[in-house]
């Protein structure tokens, strides 16, 4: 145990605010988040918004969770797929149960998570006869109820979230007949002028959340054009051309990460296969970025693509092989990690991946 | 050698000791002080052990050396740090903190990082004497 020397020396560096702060900016978020317990002037380190304001979220992912479309009503476990992107060490939740805090005291059939940015969580609880819609911050299991929207049939749900702009969010409600805006600030659903035309409503493919939140706007990647819902004008823009794709083929990936939009399809290019990146510009035109060879001969699916821990400032993307998850590095093509799992029949069929981000910091 | 600079520089405990400016000054909090200070041989005084200076000095002594790869540097520096006990590592964060070098600064938090990461908050209570002072009412999360 620590003889009295010993306890001097750490008792000096635990003294100074300065270097406890120094130190605790390092920290991931976990632990960050767990040494609040250590004590109360720990916890008001921590707590401080000068500390909150300094304390930089790592922008890779800590996990990803897989949507899976084959599960039904009944047979009680979690729609979704966990995909630890950490060391098995470092995992603190059991895969099962990751929204169980939202399911509360009366009977849920399950949780559904129906967009999720900057690393807030939007979820749907299902429960007899009634759907409660909650946002979640998944590291520290904080969650608000939030009223229920007018319409509950929507062709996507959108959450809209920059915690470097503003720490209130919003999401939007794409219905048919109008849509509906809800924001914390009012913590109110309010219904907008006008609907979006008929062909965009089409395309949008039902109960599957395809939009992505990007430089303060939805984008969705429609068959042969994309288009972006402005969120603080609210106005939709539309006939933005495509890149050369075969978006017809549904497995592509379409999001953003590190501030920028990718488009991750197959290749649509003569005889070439494999799959194409593209990257958004300022302009809204598009670039091909990369090019990834063909993964195996046998099926895989695009599953994400993000950043890793280590590697800041490279591009990976996960791709489901039966019953693996392989991670390629898109700059060299390189395939440097293999996950193996379970028999998971729902990766095959993810249908949406979202980011774990940890930010102990989100205030819901 | 010769025309290098030499700084005299007496620590905490009373040990005098001399070293070229042009290291010392690594340290800002020295390199601020002689500044303001004119040097007629007195030496300076700094707020350090020698037992931790000696370790200060070996590390920028390895940093300042001419022509040693990246590789080298990563290798020393792992050496370094697995040698120092739990006590000299805090000794190193304070004094290094008060010299103000950022580099090394950074490095020693880090070790420092490593070694808390994984704790549990009794663990770290533990290891720098905090009471626990920490209820269940009053954590407000």
């Amino acid at each position: 145990m620590a003889s009295s020397e010993h306890c001097k020396s750490a008792e000096a560096v635990e003294r100074s605010d300065d270097l406890v702060v120094k130190i605790l900016l390092l920290l991931p978020a976990r632990p960050l988040f767990r040494f609040k317990l250590v004590s109360k002037r720990w916890q008001s380190l921590i707590s401080n918004p000068y500390f909150s304001s300094l304390w930089r979220p790592q922008t890779f992912p800590s996990a990803l969770i897989a949507r899976n479309l084959s599960w039904s009503f009944g047979n009680n476990c979690d729609n979704f797929s966990y995909i630890p992107l950490k060391d098995a060490a470092a995992l603190e939740d059991s895969p099962h149960g990751l929204l169980d805090f939202l399911k509360g005291d009366s009977f849920t059939y399950t949780v559904e998570i129906m967009s999720s940015c900057g690393g807030l969580l939007f979820c749907c609880c299902y429960k007899p006869w009634i759907r409660e819609y909650y946002v979640c911050n998944p590291t520290t299991k904080k969650f608000t109820l939030l009223p229920s929207p007018d319409r509950h049939y929507s062709r996507d749900l959108c959450l809209a979230f920059d915690p470097s702009k503003s720490p209130h969010y919003k999401i939007l409600n794409v219905g048919f007949h109008y849509n509906e805006m809800y924001s914390s600030e009012t913590n109110s659903w309010r219904q907008l002028r006008d609907p979006f035309p008929r062909q965009i409503l089409f395309h949008l493919r039902e109960d599957e959340d395809t939009g992505v939140f990007f430089n303060g706007a939805i984008f969705w990647v429609l068959a042969r054009s994309f288009c972006y819902f402005d969120m603080d004008k609210e106005i939709l823009h539309s006939d933005y051309p495509m890149p050369e794709m075969d978006i017809t083929f549904t497995d592509y990936w379409f999001g953003c990460v590190d501030e920028r939009l990718y488009l991750v399809g197959h290749s649509d290019r003569g005889w070439m296969p494999g799959f194409d990146m593209f990257e958004l510009g300022n302009d809204y035109s598009w670039s091909l970025k990369y090019h990834v060879d063909p993964v195996l001969e046998v099926q895989s699916s695009i599953l994400s693509v993000m950043t890793r821990e280590g590697n800041d400032q490279e591009l990976f993307m996960a791709v489901y092989v039966p019953y693996q998850v392989k991670f390629i590095n898109l700059k060299d093509n390189t395939c440097n990690m293999v996950l193996p799992l379970h028999a998971s029949v729902g990766l095959a069929f993810a249908s949406r991946v979202y980011h774990l981000i940890e930010n102990p910091f989100l205030a819901i | 050698m010769s025309s290098e600079k030499l700084l005299t520089l007496k620590t905490r405990d009373g040990e005098e000791f001399v070293l070229e400016e042009a290291m010392a000054f690594r340290s800002l909090t020295i390199k601020n002080a002689t500044s303001n200070y004119t040097i007629n041989n007195t030496p300076l005084p700094i707020n350090v052990e020698i037992n931790t200076m000696i370790k200060v000095i070996e590390y920028w002594k390895k940093h300042s050396e001419r022509g040693i790869s990246e590789d080298e540097l990563m290798n020393f520096d792992k050496k370094f740090f697995k040698l120092l006990h739990n006590s000299e590592l805090f000794d190193l964060v304070v004094a290094v903190d008060y010299l103000a070098d950022k580099g090394l600064s950074n490095a020693a938090c880090e070790q420092v990082l490593d070694k808390i990461t994984g704790k549990t908050p009794q663990e770290i209570r533990d290891i720098f004497n905090i009471n626990n002072d920490c209820t269940p009412t009053s954590l407000g999360g």
